[in-house]
């Protein structure tokens, strides 16, 4: 029987551990693994949360207000409330230094994707071009996926953009400004079509029926805040399922060094180093790393130099440009929503493009149930006039995430540089595309065009770039596919500079649509399993 | 100026009630944790100003809307925002409005006219005392 060590739980590490399992194989699953906290008054609303809790403030905005938002804060605003600080609590061995990058790492169980707004967009033809294998030989593992976690959504005008499979629930109630939406398009579809834009309903990883004990959306607007009822999908829905299944050992409080192998470059062991500060070399004969791009990369590296290959470089980082642009849907003007609702987007824009590869994607959210004082101070306004301004137009505002793709290129690449301490640290740098500027002024004018069709005005000057990185959906750094040169994969995902080491992540992804990349990191993981397996 | 007076005119300002005790408990709580002290005498002034009425607040943090985006007054008042809404009764005191699109709109406009004024008043309360202590 084979016997794999996975590093990491996220959505690659337990879709692959949970393939290699099913297929008779030993998983040991090694991982830093932040907890997230249990989930309190599991039938309550959001609003109704203030009313049930006794200490309301001190969970939704933090024992020590780390959730309030205060005028002039630094950085990039990600709005992650207190409940879901564990997706990003660090780790002290986790050293970064970055340049035109602004990444986020996760050490939770679950990882990045614990706070996964759960769009599941599989990817067509053309998006694959530069992978080894085309939609027809993922689509069997995107509807394992879809079977495993659960997808609401249908099969509409987005249907060229996503491909359909089996598995797909039906898609959850519409709220109602969503539902204003479609109905503006469906009037104005001829015109939207001709300029390249349609719209539909988003797939999302949130179940409309039951599933494998799992309960259907019931609309508690809490989905930012951690669904109680494990409707929306994480990763650690699954990683609880492989505890119950027979030949998984899940080994938490683990950070993982480096990977050691012998002169045959086979691998034979994986240094860690655990909580209580102990280090250790485990034996393993078949590794699959699933720590993320970035962290994926890192511990090749580090292997390699602990190898004595000295410190290497590896081009092609990519990460989503994103691009927020608010908006106040005039139709729903003097409406009120109803508080039962889904939180995350329910519909989404997709753009044309004359290179299939260059489809722009939006993702629409109509704000229901959020924080309004982050909303409130930024208007142009006293406090006491923004706020009467707020909630006549609260149920009027939206934003669409607009995703670009993005290329392997030359000069944005990862590497480690030594600290004094001897012990290394990442390095990542990111130099945009030469058009970049061109492709973000392209896309926010589609949007903005298409938005003002649908009935929809764009205040001015409120649109907002985000900081490379930002979108954590990192990939690229080591290929794979038909080059065979030193730290690239192969087409199945094993590494080609050691034997036995698979390679589950974005970080063979040769490409980055504009989509979110998780559906497809969860479905290549089960196609990498299922190869390592054989 | 007291933390409990501030918390009491800044709930009023903001929706018109007096804070539960649990809120004005909530707002002293926090300036154990995050940056809420003035930075200048300027700054403590506007708060101190600001506390003493509903009157003064406003058109002190209209002032501040422009000419001091960060100051301890704009900070404090968002913290009493975020604890108000998160608070029992949050639900209805941030909660959207129904109305016809035409009273909507004349609500905005109303609520336009008065901002004007108290930007008027703001900028020439606040405005000439930052120019009178600069001459000092």
């Amino acid at each position: 029987m084979k016997s794999f060590v996975v590093v990491g739980s996220g959505p690659s590490g337990v879709h692959f551990a949970q393939t290699a399992l099913e297929k008779g194989c030993e998983v040991t699953m090694l991982d830093v693994g932040h907890q997230r906290p249990p989930a309190v008054e599991p039938d309550a609303t959001f609003d109704e949360l203030k009313h049930r809790l006794a200490d309301p403030v001190a969970y939704l905005l933090g024992e020590k207000f780390e959730g309030v938002t205060l005028p002039g804060g630094a950085g990039e605003y990600y709005g992650l409330p207190p409940s879901k600080s564990f997706v990003l609590k660090g780790h002290s061995r986790h050293a970064l230094r970055e340049t035109g990058f602004a990444s986020l790492s996760s050490f939770a169980r679950g990882g990045l994707a614990e706070a996964w707004t759960g769009g599941v967009y599989p990817l067509v033809d053309a998006e694959l071009e530069d992978f080894p294998f085309g939609f027809g030989a993922l689509k069997p593992h995107y509807e394992e996926v879809a079977r495993r976690i659960g997808i609401a959504g249908a099969v509409d005008d987005l249907a060229p953009f996503f491909p359909a499979h089996d598995g797909l629930q039906e898609p959850l109630r519409l709220d109602q400004h969503s539902r204003t939406i479609m109905e503006r398009y469906a009037g104005q579809r001829a015109r939207l079509n001709a300029a390249g834009c349609f719209a539909g309903r988003s797939r999302i990883a949130v179940l409309s029926v039951p599933l494998d004990g799992r309960e259907p959306c019931d609309y508690l607007g809490r989905c930012l805040w951690g669904c109680p009822h494990q409707a929306l999908y994480t990763p650690s829905v699954t990683l609880a399922r492989l505890m119950d299944m027979p030949g998984f050992r899940y080994v938490p409080d683990t950070w993982v060094s480096h990977l050691v192998w012998d002169h045959a470059r086979t691998l034979s062991g994986i240094a860690l180093r655990r909580m209580d500060g102990t280090e250790d070399v485990m034996s393993a004969r078949h590794v699959a790393l699933a720590a993320g791009a970035l962290s994926s990369a890192r511990i090749m590296l580090e292997s390699v130099r602990r190898a004595g290959g000295g410190i290497l470089e590896l081009p092609g980082l990519m990460d989503n440009q994103q691009i927020l642009v608010p908006f106040v849907n005039l139709r729903m003007l003097g409406h009120v929503n109803d508080p039962r609702n889904y939180q995350y987007h329910q519909v989404c824009l997709g753009f044309t493009a004359p290179d299939p590869r260059h489809y722009v994607h939006a993702q629409i959210t109509t704000l229901k149930t959020a924080m309004a004082h982050p909303v409130i101070q930024s208007l142009p306004l006293d406090m006491a006039s923004a706020t009467k301004v707020f909630r006549l137009l609260r149920s009027t505002l939206g934003v669409a995430n607009v995703n670009l793709h993005d290329t392997r290129r030359p000069h944005s690449r990862a590497t480690l540089e030594l600290r004094e301490d001897g012990a290394s640290r990442l390095v990542l740098s990111y130099a945009p595309a030469p058009d970049d500027a061109d492709q973000i002024a392209r896309a926010t004018a589609r949007v903005r065009a298409a938005l003002k069709a649908l009935g929809c005005v764009i205040p001015p000057g409120m649109s907002h770039v985000r900081p490379k990185g930002a979108s954590v959906h990192y990939a690229g750094l080591i290929p794979m596919g038909a080059t065979d040169s030193p730290l690239t994969a192969t087409d199945e995902g094993e590494s080609r500079d050691v034997r036995g080491v698979w390679l589950a992540d974005g970080v063979t992804f040769p490409f980055l649509p504009a989509k979110n990349l998780t559906f497809t990191l969860m479905a290549n993981a089960v196609r990498v399993a299922t190869h390592a397996c054989q | 100026m007291s933390l409990e007076r501030e918390a009491d005119v800044f709930a009023r300002l903001l929706t018109g009630r007096p804070p539960s005790p649990y809120a004005v408990r909530k707002y002293i709580a926090a300036h154990e944790h995050l940056p809420l002290q003035a930075q200048d005498p300027f700054d403590r002034m506007l708060v101190s100003m600001a506390s003493r009425g509903r009157l003064l607040a406003r058109p002190a943090d209209a002032y501040a809307r422009f000419f001091a985006r960060d100051s301890a007054l704009r900070r404090k008042l968002s913290l009493m925002t975020a604890i108000l809404e998160s608070s029992p009764g949050g639900d209805t005191a941030y909660a959207p409005v129904a109305a016809s699109p035409m009273a909507v709109v004349v609500r905005m406009a109303g609520i336009g006219l008065v901002f004007a004024l108290v930007l008027a008043m703001g900028v020439f309360q606040h405005g000439l005392a930052g120019l009178v202590r600069k001459r000092r």
